[in-house]
Order: C-alpha cells, then structure tokens, then sequence
C-alpha cells in the first residue's frame, strides 16, 4: 500500500470510531441524560490515540527509501475523491436541515449542544467519503485509477 | 468513434533489463509502486513526462515501450 492509502484507511478507522464515540455519548449523556460510567468513561481517549498513533506510524513507513509521498497517479485519485466528497456535501447538508422536522415537527425546537455535533459529524462523513472514494478507485484500478 | 487502446512492453522490459522489479522501476522514474503495477496492467496512462522517464530508464525509444492501438 502507498501512503495515500494507507491516509485513506486511517481516516475511515478514524471517522468510524470518532461518528462510534460521539454517537455513543450523544445517546447516553444527550438523550438518557446518564453519564458513562466505570471503564468507559476512560477507555475511549487513550484508545483512541493510540489506534491513530499506530495508523500514523504505518503511514509514515515507506515500501522503499525512495517512495515519493504521492505521484501523478496519486494526485488523479485524491482529485476526483474530492470530487465526490463534494458532491456529497449537498446531499447530506440537505438531509441534515430537512430530518430534524420529521423527528421534532416544524414548531419544535432542538438543543444547542446538537449543532456542534451535527456540524462535525457533516464534515467527519464528507471525509468518510473522501476516504472511501481513494479506496474505490485503488481498488477498482480502473481506467485512469 | 474507433476504441482507443494503449499497451506497454514494461513487464517484458524489466525482465529483459537484470530482472528489474516493479519496485526499482518505480524508485528510478520517481513513482509509487503501484503505479507502475497499473500502468504494466493497462489500468493507468501515464502522463507524457512519465512515460519518457520511464522509455529513458530502459535506453529504448517511447514506442518501443508504449503502442497505441487505435481501432475503427
């Protein structure tokens, strides 16, 4: 593997676990209004540096001394990854304003703290699909990826 | 519209120059590995620059290397 996918296998590890945590949390503390308690309450942070620590260090090491970081090749895949991550941007913006006026109603209202969360989780899934796109087009090996 | 199709002699060529691997060709024309596995499996064109680089590393002229096939 290159280093561009291995970034891209770092980041789906990383998104899935970050969207895994915060809607973990978001349950607990936000909707049953109970904070986690005993080893959870600790696990989750060491784990969590220590997974993109390995990540980080597989991604640093190369197949020869030689490698560049990324080539034309690379460079191709990342912009049409891009492509898709942004085209995926409307979808999910459009998605998130819409839903909450299924769950609430259109005169509800819903807590500050949801923003942030909501905010976030866009930009974590646009990676998300930024990453798989990189994955997609190595895999296939297609025409020009 | 005819189908258009590139084809290389790379793998032949790398035999051919002490059994060259992928992992040498691509240290010496400045690629990642698996650009040169996509390029050898016709899944990847590679630019112009990188395709003279790599007819260079091999002391053969481009079209030894690379041959288009254009089909009507």
């Amino acid at each position: 593997m290159n280093k561009t996918q291995k970034g891209a296998w770092l980041n789906v590890t990383g998104v899935l676990l970050v969207l895994a945590i915060v809607s973990y949390l978001t349950i607990q503390i936000g909707i049953q209004h109970r904070p986690p308690e005993g080893l959870v309450l600790y696990i989750w942070i060491p784990a969590f540096i220590i997974i993109i620590g390995i990540g980080i260090y597989f991604i640093r090491r190369k197949q020869s001394p030689a490698e560049p970081d990324s080539d034309e090749r690379d460079n191709q895949i990342k912009q049409k990854a891009w492509i898709a991550a942004f085209i995926s941007v409307w979808p999910l913006f459009l998605a998130a304003s819409v839903a909450p006026q299924f769950f609430i109603g259109l005169d509800g209202s819903i807590p500050v703290w949801s923003l942030p969360i909501v905010t976030v989780g866009l930009f974590y899934i646009v990676l998300l699909v930024y990453s798989i796109a990189v994955l997609i087009q190595y895999g296939r090996g297609g025409n020009n990826g | 519209m005819g189908s258009d199709r590139l084809s290389n002699q790379i793998r032949r060529l790398r035999l051919d120059n002490d059994r060259m691997t992928q992992q040498d060709l691509a240290d010496k024309v400045g690629v990642t590995r698996q650009t040169i596995i996509a390029i050898e499996a016709g899944k990847y064109a590679p630019s112009l620059p990188l395709a003279f680089r790599i007819a260079h590393t091999f002391g053969v002229p481009i079209e030894q290397v690379f041959q288009y096939d254009n089909t009507d």
